[in-house]
């Protein structure tokens, strides 16, 4: 399992963002089920970061007040926080993506170069 | 425990959370109860970051509790992944009250008007017209504080029940219950800020406010940050404008004569600098600033003008402390420089003395050897001589009694041989003579020449 670092994790929270409005719980799991597993986005990662894009106006908020279908209708719920991807969120998500893509493609530069080797000569690289 | 335990928990897993027993609805609530404590936030915001988490964790509990897990196991799972405690609170609590240029900018939107323009060449800044106190704190913002209070019905309390309803329809309720018109700018009347304004929220807006609690409670649901607003409140309106509008109204062109001890290139240069340095602190969306000549022209809202003044005056003060440092350090230096010049000299004067007490005493010492040499060359000459007067006497001129031919043939010899020895003494005296003379005229020469130097 991969930690986020906290770069990635704003392009990821608002690539989950670009798909729709959601909530702390449902960002994490999301992030959970879209990497296989592979990327874990703690609560003290998340909401910190949450705030971080509300402020940032990057995000718009909402309240819902949310119950169980079986709960007693008299009864409060809990209030859920809604967040959903501002415009300028957008263009920011559209900015690290770009940026994103010219960091790949600069190491893909090196990566592709030392695959491109042949396969005896790469091992013995590695082994040396 | 709970008999919903021995009941199967794939089945109930949904309905479980609001028929939680009362001791695991504390153990989340107590759980929170602690965090929140520990935020140092308002009330406010602690609430909603109360009402966040605990939608998490019920939410994580019901997972929990669909794939089989009992109920106290998934609350202290669920708890235990956010991690530890007073760490998420600090984080949560940093990442609300980081400083946001916005929200400073937000800040002094009220004060705008007390601010008066800076002068040319930028130094002061006029608290205008009496509204109050104006003055630069520690962040860069200005504070009023106001001298008047106005009495009016915005004190009494009124009523509001809004239920699901848009913020134009609770901005609206506001300005009727307290007796304003609510003017829409452009942005809200068909840009972004208009779509926020006409969009049903989920939320309610209820309770018993006072005009200011009305407004705070309206900004805490909606916040100004997050839907780019402002509200600029009159006696008579409430007026709502975008964020953009709001610090575009705000741009003020400002004129500063650049230092002059910069020639124009430097002042390029530093205004880069305090570009820069600005853009650490504030959003820069709405700032410009340029060179023209020799004076740096800002056109930004009144908070960074302020800035900016303040940055040059820092500045300007860090150079003249320097330049001080300077003429001190090179005042101190020259001092130093003159005392070893002094010194010197006086080593110098002092090494001249020596030298000249040394060579009158040495020309001394020569006279004395000098004048020693020729006494004894006297002495040798007039030795000489008494043996020469001795030897010319006839030796046989005075044949007495007992006259002895042999010892007077030795005396004869001795006075000879003392000849001999007087003549040998005299020329090495006569040469010693010769020679401290010599010797002394050349340390006359000597001292001729060293006094024409």
């Amino acid at each position: 399992m991969l930690t986020l670092k906290q770069d990635h994790s704003e392009l990821v929270v608002l690539s989950v963002l670009a798909e729709g409005p959601s909530y702390g719980y449902a960002i994490g799991k999301s992030i959970a089920a879209r990497s296989e597993g592979h990327f874990k986005l703690s609560a003290s990662g998340m909401y910190p970061l949450l705030t971080k894009l509300e402020k940032n106006g990057l995000v718009s908020t909402s309240w819902e007040e949310v119950k169980a279908a079986t709960a007693d209708p008299d009864s409060t719920g809990r209030r859920r926080k809604w967040y959903t991807l501002s415009d300028k969120g957008r263009k920011q998500l559209a900015k690290r993506i770009e940026h994103h893509r010219q960091v790949q493609s600069i190491l893909d530069g090196f990566v592709l170069q030392i695959e491109s080797q042949p396969e005896n000569q790469l091992e013995n690289g590695l082994a040396g | 425990m709970s008999k919903l335990n021995d009941s199967n928990p794939k089945l109930n897993g949904r309905s479980k959370r609001t028929m939680v027993t009362p001791s695991n609805r504390d153990s989340i609530a107590s759980w929170l109860d602690v965090l929140t404590s520990m935020l140092s936030l308002p009330e406010g915001q602690r609430e909603q970051v109360r009402d966040e988490l605990e939608d998490h964790l019920r939410s994580r509990v019901d997972d929990l509790l669909i794939t089989g897990t009992p109920e106290p196991e998934a609350i202290r799972i669920a708890v235990a992944e956010l991690g530890e405690t007073a760490e998420l609170a600090k984080l949560i609590s940093h990442a609300h009250t980081r400083s946001n240029p916005r929200r400073r900018m937000m800040n002094i939107a009220l004060i705008t008007a007390a601010i008066a323009g800076l002068s040319i060449g930028g130094i002061s800044w006029n608290n205008a017209g009496g509204t109050g106190l104006v003055m630069p704190s520690s962040e860069g913002v200005a504070l009023v504080a106001e001298s008047t209070e106005r009495e009016t019905d915005d004190d009494r309390v009124q009523t509001f029940d809004i239920e699901n309803s848009s913020m134009k329809a609770i901005l609206t309720e506001i300005a009727l219950k307290f007796d304003r018109e609510l003017q829409l700018s452009r942005d809200a009347r068909g840009g972004n800020l208009a779509g926020y304004l006409r969009s049903p929220h989920l939320s309610s807006f209820k309770g018993e406010y006072t005009f200011d609690a009305a407004l705070a409670a309206f900004r805490s649901n909606f916040s100004e940050d997050a839907y780019n607003y402002n509200l600029v409140v009159t006696d008579t309106t409430l007026q709502i404008e975008s964020y953009d509008e709001f610090q575009r109204g705000r741009i003020e062109t400002q004129v500063h004569a650049g230092p002059s001890w910069m020639d124009t290139d430097e002042i390029f240069q530093y205004s880069l600098s305090l570009k820069s340095l600005l853009s650490v602190k504030h959003d820069l969306e709405f700032a410009s600033i340029e060179v023209i000549g020799d004076a740096i022209v800002v056109a930004a809202p009144p908070n960074i003008q302020i800035e900016v003044v303040k940055m040059m005056h820092e500045l300007e003060a860090s150079v003249r402390q320097r330049q001080e440092e300077q003429r001190v350090l090179n005042e101190k230096e020259r001092q130093e420089a003159r005392a070893i010049m002094e010194e010197r000299s006086q080593e110098f004067r002092e090494n001249q003395a020596r030298l000249a007490a040394e060579f009158d005493r040495t020309v001394n010492d020569l006279q004395n050897e000098f004048d020693a040499a020729r006494s004894k060359l006297l002495a040798s000459k007039a030795k000489m001589r008494m043996i020469e007067i001795e030897m010319n006497r006839d030796p046989f001129a005075h044949k007495k009694e007992g006259w002895d031919e042999s010892k007077e043939r030795a005396k004869i010899l001795e006075l000879h041989s003392a000849y001999d020895e007087a003549q040998l003494e005299l020329a090495e005296n006569e040469e010693r003579y010769n020679y401290l003379n010599r010797r002394i005229l050349d340390s006359q020469y000597a001292h001729l020449f060293k006094g024409l130097e």
